[in-house]
């Protein structure tokens, strides 16, 4: 187990142990804990940056962490603006840096109507 | 439609004490919490809770034990449910259930809580800069750390205070505290470097502790009358002594009145829904009374204090209108 997860604490104790899925993210294959944000997910290997600014172009990695300000915003399963502080995990997943302001391509703008 | 005699927005504290306290009266209550679990902020403070029903337990502890309470009254309780909206009549819009629904409320309780201000200064852009009850969460509800643990904790009141201890706690070490006014951030990409009251030195997270403000939207949408409590932070609902708004039959508790504790969030939920039973019949005025007065007693400093609001200020700076605009 990474380090960055907390696998001890005095006061809430062990992590427990859960059958871990695996998802890719910008085509890199991670694994994660089923049912945790996918932000949770890439926080857990190392990735801090989520997203890039339409405007400034900066990077953004989360701020609030309970789907309130956008600064998470992904490409889920070919979905852009998902919300990855509250997007949960599932085993095959695709999650993509998104750049600048979210496209719909046409396939999935019609998968989602 | 689905009608229930009260409906509940927000599972964190007050909304499962007051839900409870409907649905042991005999009400048909649902619950309705955006997160995969209820608990709201019960689920990331650990402070010890002292719970209506006697018995103290850390906070995740307490959430736990308030659900199974709500649901032994079979409150009908659905989590990572999105109250989006509501209409008059008490109409609530939820996404995320088997399909979009539309619940009718003969009585609606908002418990909607607080949401962390966010702060200005140089590099608050920078991915590791977040929330104080954000790095709460992601410690005690996500087991991860957002990067190194070198924390900055920067700003004051109750989340600055628990937050040392919370970092110490998680294997973290806490490199710098101070104002946010002094504060400036910076890191190729990420936070590397914290300046806070002049001192400087490296770190990975810092943690905004600026204040919450009450959300409060939902009840603005049903037009609730507002007005602005700096102890309170910022525009609250004006409330009776039973926290019924100026909208009969709305009622409005916890942080969402205005930001308070863990204990008078329990407090309130629990009036708030003894309120809305009295409202309906199913216990009497005067068992109300000595609540609303038992309430009054244990948290005098919950007397809401709405600040006079000059007609002629002007309230929203974009749009130039002024506190008596439409009045």
């Amino acid at each position: 187990m990474s380090e960055r997860r907390i696998s001890s604490h005095p006061l809430l104790g062990p992590l427990p142990d859960v059958g871990m899925v695996s998802l890719t993210v910008d085509g890199v294959e991670m694994s994660a804990r089923p049912g945790e944000p996918v932000a949770v997910a890439l926080l857990a290997n190392g990735i801090r940056q989520f997203r890039t600014m339409p405007k400034s172009g900066n990077a953004r990695g989360g701020f609030c962490f309970a789907g309130r300000c956008s600064d998470c915003q992904m490409i889920v399963d070919g979905v852009p603006n998902v919300m990855a502080c509250v997007a949960a995990v599932r085993g095959g997943m695709r999650v993509e840096t998104q750049h600048g302001v979210g496209v719909w391509a046409e396939s999935t703008s019609e998968a989602a109507s | 439609m689905i009608e229930f005699d009260v409906v509940v927005v927000g599972g964190g504290p007050a909304g499962l004490s007051a839900a409870i306290a409907a649905a042991r009266n005999g009400l048909r209550t649902a619950l309705f919490d955006e997160n995969p679990v209820a608990g709201g902020a019960l689920r990331y403070r650990l402070e010890p809770v002292s719970l209506p029903n006697g018995g103290t337990l850390p906070g995740p502890s307490a959430a736990r034990a308030l659900v199974d309470d709500a649901l032994r009254h079979r409150v009908q309780i659905a989590t990572g449910a999105v109250a989006w909206g509501a209409f008059s009549g008490f109409v609530v819009g939820v996404t995320g259930l088997d399909a979009h629904r539309e619940i009718r409320a003969k009585r609606l309780i908002l418990a909607t809580g607080s949401t962390d201000l966010a702060a200005a200064f140089p590099g608050s852009d920078l991915p590791g800069v977040l929330t104080g009850s954000a790095l709460l969460r992601l410690l005690h509800v996500h087991r991860v750390w957002p990067g190194g643990r070198r924390v900055a904790i920067v700003g004051a009141g109750d989340l600055a205070e628990e937050m040392a201890k919370a970092v110490h706690d998680a294997g973290g070490e806490v490199v710098a505290r101070g104002a946010i006014e002094t504060l400036a951030v910076s890191g190729n990409g990420v936070v590397e470097r914290v300046n806070v009251d002049g001192v400087e030195c490296p770190a990975d997270v810092v943690a905004i502790c600026a204040g919450r403000r009450p959300d409060i939207s939902m009840a603005l949408a049903l037009e609730a009358q507002a007005g602005y409590s700096s102890a309170f932070g910022g525009f609250t609902v004006m409330r009776s002594e039973s926290l019924e708004t100026s909208v009969t039959g709305l009622y409005v508790c916890g942080s969402a009145g205005g930001i308070g504790s863990i204990a008078s969030s329990l407090a309130e939920g629990t009036l708030a829904g003894l309120a809305a039973t009295a409202s309906l019949e199913k216990i009497s005025d005067s068992t109300l009374q000595q609540e609303i007065d038992a309430f009054a007693g244990a948290f005098p400093d919950r007397v809401q204090q709405i600040e006079a609001i000059e007609p002629d200020w002007t309230q929203h700076l974009v749009e130039s209108v002024t506190a008596g605009a439409g009045k």
